[in-house]
């Protein structure tokens, strides 16, 4: 607790170069995402000095940056992986899919490789269930995916350790 | 009754990409049209139409465009709600793919309508990968040709944004919490001016409309509900994808004829919270009154489990509820927990008493949208599928 507190307390490093160009209150959750982006996660610090440069409290960051499930405190993987689990997937083997992406990566629903390669998480409908089921990696879309074709997929993206298949 | 394609006329027909072959097909022709009227015949126009909202609600367009158009404000706004998050929905984005110009133009001739300079398109997250295509396609067109500016806004991963008082919020920064209503968009909407807020597909109508008449509009569909819709259908079904069917066409010719379903025990149609529909009452029109929502539709053939459906209907919402109001907050949480001991044939019959009696209370107390339709399938699988349930209770 202690440290956080320091931590908020603490000027931050990113305010001078990147505070500019949103002045408007309405660009506040933009900006969010856009600092996210540029330090892969959104420590207390970040949020802090979102706070200072906006004039809001952190508070109000703190719950926009929670809001959203795009956005999240703490850090972020460099690259996210997303697999819909909504009932037209999962109607075509979403389940199977998502069994695939823990092995392979050697993580479970919600979590982080240790050195921040890869996440993986389930989540809702992304759209694109007219060839489900569907997965997404970053930005990028997979559509009418197998589970033999995950490690394709996700090597495209960088080196895969700590999975299964690495220990084995 | 084959598709007929309105909403859809240019997708496959105009390279998106090109603004050349989105004239050379008729392009902004309607628009043009509309600058000649004076907004309020524009306005009539569409109200005459009968064209309804395809969000999911079916509100009259043409009287929203009106209550907007004649509320006082410092400026006006039009906002497409192209959050597209109700689940086995991806007509907005097959659109917004294929036909971005046509959509442009329905949205210029809105804030011709209305009064307004500005218009906002609301892109859910999940879109972002459409964002350079729309952008392009928007610098390509320019402000001068559309008669207003077109600024895009990206969610950021939220199912209740689509819900319109929430969406304002988002595009304002703040958390997307639904707010109280009245007042109304019309009236007190983004910053608190009158605004128009539209769902893509509702929008893609205007053209058409203003070019060939309400008359011509009008004899398509049926009765209440003019025109056509658009379908995702996906699913236990051969061909899954987007169907456009004039109203009131039957559920079994959009499911089985159109889509190839066989062997079909019941059919979702709306969403996640849509009603469920069992395969003896496939003769169902499609309409606003029946079922409808924004018009996804899943399939589930025999092999399917109505218990495992209305599981994961709620767990949908459990997820998504944005927690401010108790009884979709805790509601949902509850329902889940109900369903989950039922599947783990640990529930007893009070638990199914239980399940209906906390559905009723959702649906009159929960503050949005979200809350009131959460329950739906688990109604509905009840009033069709109780076997299922009693058959799981512990003996
Ligand atoms: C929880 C919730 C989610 C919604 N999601 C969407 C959506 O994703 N897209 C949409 O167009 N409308 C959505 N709506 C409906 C909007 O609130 C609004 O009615 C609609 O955008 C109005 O446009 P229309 O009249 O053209 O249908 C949602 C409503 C609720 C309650
Ligand atoms: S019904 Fe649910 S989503 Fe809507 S305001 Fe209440 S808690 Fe939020
Ligand atoms: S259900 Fe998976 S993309 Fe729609």
């Amino acid at each position: 607790m202690a440290n956080e507190d320091a931590g908020l307390r603490k000027q931050p490093s990113w305010y001078f170069t990147t505070a500019e160009p949103h002045k408007s209150r309405n660009d506040l959750l933009s900006f969010i995402k856009d600092v996210q982006r540029q330090r892969n996660g959104l420590s207390s610090e970040d949020i802090h000095g979102i706070a200072v440069a906006w004039g809001v409290t952190a508070s109000e960051v703190y719950g926009i940056a929670t809001f959203y499930s795009y956005l999240g405190t703490g850090p972020r993987a460099r690259n996210v992986v997303r697999v819909c689990k909504s009932t037209p997937c999962c109607l075509k083997g979403c389940d199977r899919v998502a069994a695939e992406v823990e092995r392979v990566l050697g993580i479970a629903d919600g979590g982080v490789q240790a050195d921040g390669s890869f996440s993986l998480s389930t989540v809702n409908c992304i759209g694109e269930c007219d060839r489900a089921p569907a997965i997404t990696v970053n930005e990028d879309v997979y559509q009418g995916v197998a589970a033999a074709d995950v490690r394709n997929i996700l090597s495209k993206y960088g080196a895969i350790q700590g999975g299964e298949d690495a220990r084995a | 009754m084959p598709e007929c394609r309105i909403v859809l006329r240019n997708c496959g027909i105009v390279d998106p990409a090109s603004i050349e072959s989105y004239r050379a097909h008729g392009g902004f022709q309607a628009l043009r049209k509309a600058k000649q009227l004076t907004p309020d015949q524009v306005v009539q126009e569409v109200k005459r139409s009968g064209l309804r909202g395809r969000g999911g609600a079916g509100f009259p367009t043409g009287m929203k465009w009106e209550l907007a158009a004649r509320s006082p404000g410092e400026a006006h706004y039009v906002i497409c709600n192209a959050d597209e998050g109700e689940v086995g929905t991806f007509k907005d984005r097959y659109i917004l793919q294929n036909d971005p110009y046509g959509l442009f133009e329905g949205i210029a001739i809105a804030c011709h309508a209305i009064g307004a300079r500005t218009a906002y398109l609301y892109l859910r997250a999940e879109y972002h990968h459409l964002l350079g295509q729309l952008l392009r396609a928007l610098k390509e067109t320019g402000d001068a040709e559309l008669g207003c500016h077109i600024e895009v806004r990206e969610g950021a991963g939220a199912y209740v944004c689509g819900e319109e008082s929430a969406l304002m919020e988002s595009i304002e920064g703040k958390r997307g919490e639904a707010r109280y209503r009245p007042p109304f968009p019309p009236n007190h909407g983004l910053w608190q001016e009158p605004t128009v807020i539209n769902n893509v597909e509702t929008l893609m109508n205007i053209v058409p409309i203003i070019q060939n008449g309400a008359d011509w509009y009008k004899t398509i569909g049926s009765g209440p509900c003019p025109g056509t819709k658009a379908f995702s259908v996906t699913g236990d079904v051969e061909r899954p994808g987007v169907y456009e069917v004039p109203f009131g066409t039957a559920l079994a010719e959009l499911v089985v004829d159109l889509a190839g379903a066989v062997n079909v025990k019941a059919v979702q149609v709306g969403g996640a919270s849509g009603r469920v529909v069992p395969a003896a009452k496939l003769d169902t029109p499609l309409t606003f009154e029946t079922v409808l929502g924004a018009g996804a539709v899943v399939v589930l053939d025999a092999s399917r489990s109505m218990v495992e459906l209305a599981t994961q209907n709620v767990t949908f919402f459990a997820e998504e509820s944005c927690g401010k109001c108790v009884p979709c907050r805790e509601g949902n949480q509850i329902l889940l927990h109900l369903l989950t001991t039922l599947q783990q044939r640990s529930g007893k019959e009070q638990d199914i008493d239980a399940l209906r009696e906390l559905s009723e209370v959702m649906m009159i107390s929960c503050l949005c949208g979200l809350g009131q339709a959460a329950p739906n399938s688990v109604v509905d699988t009840l009033e069709h599928f109780g076997d299922e349930y009693y058959s799981m209770v512990r003996r």
